[in-house]
C-alpha cells in the first residue's frame, strides 16, 4: 500500500511534457511537497507515441525523437523526490483546490493542495465533429489513436489507408504507415493550404510519393461491417463540397487528422473561465486561471505545435505556483488582450503590463510579408511569413505598457495585416 | 555531359521553419543558393543534392509489461534510398528488457553505415 500525503504544495495533473517540466522546475526551486499524477501507466503524455524525430531543437539544440525527449525528463523525475501516481485519474477539481482522484490502490480519494497545475493535454476531433455522412463501419479512426495503436500497442489499423486532414499528425502518420508496409492512397485537406509544417510535407509525403489534395474532403462513407470505400469531393471557395466532382476511392481505413481540442472537462468542475477561441482556460501572464492558485500549461491551455514551448510553459506555471505559495496570492492583471484581424487566439488573455511578455499568437490564415501590430502601444513588427501551422511569438517590453496603464485603458488589440507599404 | 546549370527548390527540413531554398547547381555542385534563413540550409542543400539522408524512426517488438513496441531510430541520418528496406527489416527484431535509451540494437544495420539504437528506456 502506498502512503500518500493528502495536502500538497503543488499538485500537478498530467504527466506529459508540461506536467513533467512543472514538477522538475518546482523541485528545482526547492518545493518539497509535489505530486505528479498521470492517467497512463508511464510518464510522457503523447511523447512516447510520437516516435519520429524533430523534438527539442529549441531547448536541447538537437533533434530528438518524442520518446527520447520524454526520457530525459522521466529520468530526472525518477532521480528526484517528486511523488508520482501513475494509472491515476482526476475526476473532479473544486475551487478550494480539492482533487477527487481514483486508482487501484486508493479507490476514490479526495486530495487537497495549496496550488494546482493543470496539464491535461488534448483530445482529437472525431468524425462526429465534422459530420461525415454515410454508413458506420469499423475502420474510421483518429490519427493520434492509430499512432498509439501502432507505436505502443503493436496493432496495424488496416491495409489501404486514406487520410483526411493534413495537420502534422496526419502527415506523420502517412509516413509511419508507409514504413509499416501499408498503402497510403492520399492525404485530403479541405482548406486551400496544409496546416502541417513544410518540412513534414517534404519528408512525410514527397519522400514517399504520397499525393496531397488541397480543397478536397470526404463526402460519403461506404461499407457495412468494415469500411470499403470513401467518396471524395472538391470543395468550393466557401469550403462547400461540389458533389459533381466526387470520386470513389477504395480503402479499408480512414484516418482523421482534423484538429485537436483542449481537454477541459476538469476545468468545468471548478468553474474556471474558458476562452471559446483557444478552447482552453483564460490565463494571465503567469498562466494562472480565473481561480486563484490554479495554473494551466501544455495542450490543455492551447494546442501547441512544438513540445519545447510546452516545456517552457510548464516551467513558467511552476515558477508562478511557487510565488503564489510564497505570497499567498497571484498577480493582478487588468489589461485584456483582444484578438483582432487574422488571429484565432492569443495566450495570455490578460496581463498586468508590469512585466516583459511573450504573446503566443495563433494566426488564422497564411500571410506573406505580414505586420503584427498593437496600435494602442505602438508596437509593430514585420514577419516574413505567418500562418496557422506555426505559433507566432511576439515579445513586448513592459515599458510599452506604461502610458496605457496611466491612461487607465484596460485592453489592447493585436492585429496581423499584410504589409502593402513601400 | 554538358556543364548545364540546373535549378531546384528544396524545402529545408533541419527545423520547423522549413525554408524554401532556391538552389542553382552545376555537376552536383551548388553555384548559388538563397531563401535560407540560417547556415544549416547551405549544408542541407548540399547533402540533399549529393546524398539525401533521413533519420529512420520505427519500432521493434519488446516483451514488456508496459509497452508492446519499443521505439528505435537510426543514430545518424540513413541514406534516403535505403529507408523503406531498413524499415521492413528492422521490424523483425525482437528484444527483452531491460534496455536503455541510446543502447545499440544493431550495429551497421544492413551495411548502411548507421546503427539502430533504442529511443526509450524500459526496465521491465
Amino acid at each position: 500500500m502506498i502512503n500518500y500525503k493528502d495536502n500538497y504544495d503543488i499538485l500537478i495533473i498530467g504527466g506529459g511534457p508540461g506536467g513533467m517540466a512543472a514538477a522538475l522546475k518546482a523541485h528545482e526551486i526547492g518545493i518539497k511537497n509535489i505530486l505528479l499524477m498521470e492517467r497512463d501507466n508511464q510518464l510522457g503524455g503523447i511523447l512516447p507515441q510520437c516516435i519520429h524525430s524533430g523534438f527539442g531543437l529549441k531547448i536541447f539544440k538537437k533533434q530528438l525523437t518524442g520518446p527520447e525527449y520524454a526520457q530525459i525528463f522521466m529520468d530526472k523525475i525518477h532521480d528526484s523526490s517528486i511523488k508520482i501516481m501513475l494509472s491515476t485519474i482526476a475526476l473532479a477539481v473544486d475551487n478550494n483546490k480539492n482533487v477527487t482522484v481514483t486508482n487501484k490502490e486508493l479507490g476514490i480519494r479526495k486530495l487537497s493542495a495549496k496550488t494546482i497545475i493543470l496539464s491535461l493535454g488534448c483530445r482529437e476531433r472525431t468524425r462526429g465533429a465534422i459530420s461525415i455522412p454515410g454508413s458506420r463501419p469499423s475502420g474510421i479512426l483518429t490519427a493520434g489513436l492509430v499512432q498509439r495503436m501502432v507505436n505502443i500497442e503493436g496493432y496495424l489499423p488496416g491495409k489501404e489507408i486514406v487520410i483526411l486532414g493534413s495537420g502534422d499528425i496526419g502527415l506523420i502518420m502517412a509516413r509511419r504507415l508507409t514504413l509499416e508496409g501499408l498503402r497510403v492512397k492520399g492525404v485530403y485537406e479541405v482548406m486551400p493550404f496544409s496546416t502541417g509544417l513544410p518540412r513534414n510535407i517534404t519528408q512525410c509525403l514527397d519522400d514517399y510519393d504520397i499525393p496531397l489534395y488541397l480543397n478536397h474532403t470526404v463526402t460519403n462513407v461506404y461499407g457495412r461491417k468494415r469500411l470499403e470505400a470513401v467518396r471524395i469531393s472538391k470543395v468550393d471557395r466557401n469550403l462547400k463540397p461540389v458533389l459533381s466532382t466526387g470520386k470513389t476511392i477504395t480503402c479499408d481505413t480512414l484516418l482523421l487528422s482534423v484538429g485537436l481540442i483542449c481537454e477541459n472537462e476538469l476545468l468545468k468542475t471548478c468553474g474556471i473561465e474558458l476562452d471559446h477561441r483557444s478552447g482552453g482556460p483564460i490565463v494571465d501572464e503567469s498562466l494562472q486561471t480565473s481561480v486563484a492558485g490554479i495554473f494551466a500549461c501544455g495542450n490543455s491551455l492551447y494546442i501547441n505545435d512544438l513540445v519545447d514551448n510546452v516545456t517552457e510553459d510548464g516551467d513558467l506555471a511552476a515558477e508562478s505556483a511557487a510565488s503564489y505559495l510564497r505570497d499567498g496570492k497571484g498577480i493582478e492583471s487588468s489589461i485584456n488582450i483582444v484578438p483582432g484581424d487574422n488571429i484565432s487566439y492569443i495566450i495570455p488573455q490578460k496581463i498586468s503590463g508590469k512585466k516583459d511578455i511573450t504573446f503566443r499568437i495563433r494566426p488564422k490564415f497564411p500571410v506573406k510579408n505580414a505586420i503584427v501590430e498593437i496600435l494602442e502601444i505602438g508596437v509593430r513588427e514585420k514577419k516574413k511569413v505567418v500562418g496557422p501551422g506555426e505559433l507566432l511569438l511576439l515579445k513586448v517590453k513592459s515599458d510599452c505598457f506604461k502610458d496605457l496603464i496611466i491612461s487607465g485603458r484596460n485592453f489592447v488589440k493585436i492585429n496581423i495585416t499584410k504589409n502593402n507599404g513601400r | 555531359m554538358v556543364d548545364r546549370e540546373f535549378k531546384k527548390v528544396i524545402t529545408c527540413i533541419e527545423c520547423p521553419v522549413g525554408c524554401r531554398l532556391n538552389v542553382k547547381y552545376k555537376n552536383k555542385k551548388i553555384t548559388q543558393i538563397d531563401g535560407n534563413q540560417c547556415k544549416k540550409g547551405n549544408k542541407f542543400a548540399e547533402t540533399e543534392l549529393i546524398d539525401p539522408r533521413r533519420i529512420l524512426t520505427t519500432t521493434i517488438t519488446i516483451k514488456s509489461v508496459i509497452i508492446k513496441r519499443l521505439p528505435v531510430r537510426s543514430n545518424i541520418p540513413a541514406p534516403k534510398g535505403k529507408i523503406l528496406e531498413m524499415a521492413r527489416e528492422v521490424k523483425k527484431i525482437k528484444i527483452n528488457p531491460p534496455v536503455k535509451m541510446g543502447d545499440i540494437i544493431v550495429k551497421n544495420f544492413l551495411d548502411s553505415g548507421v546503427d539502430i539504437i533504442s529511443s526509450a528506456s524500459i526496465d521491465e
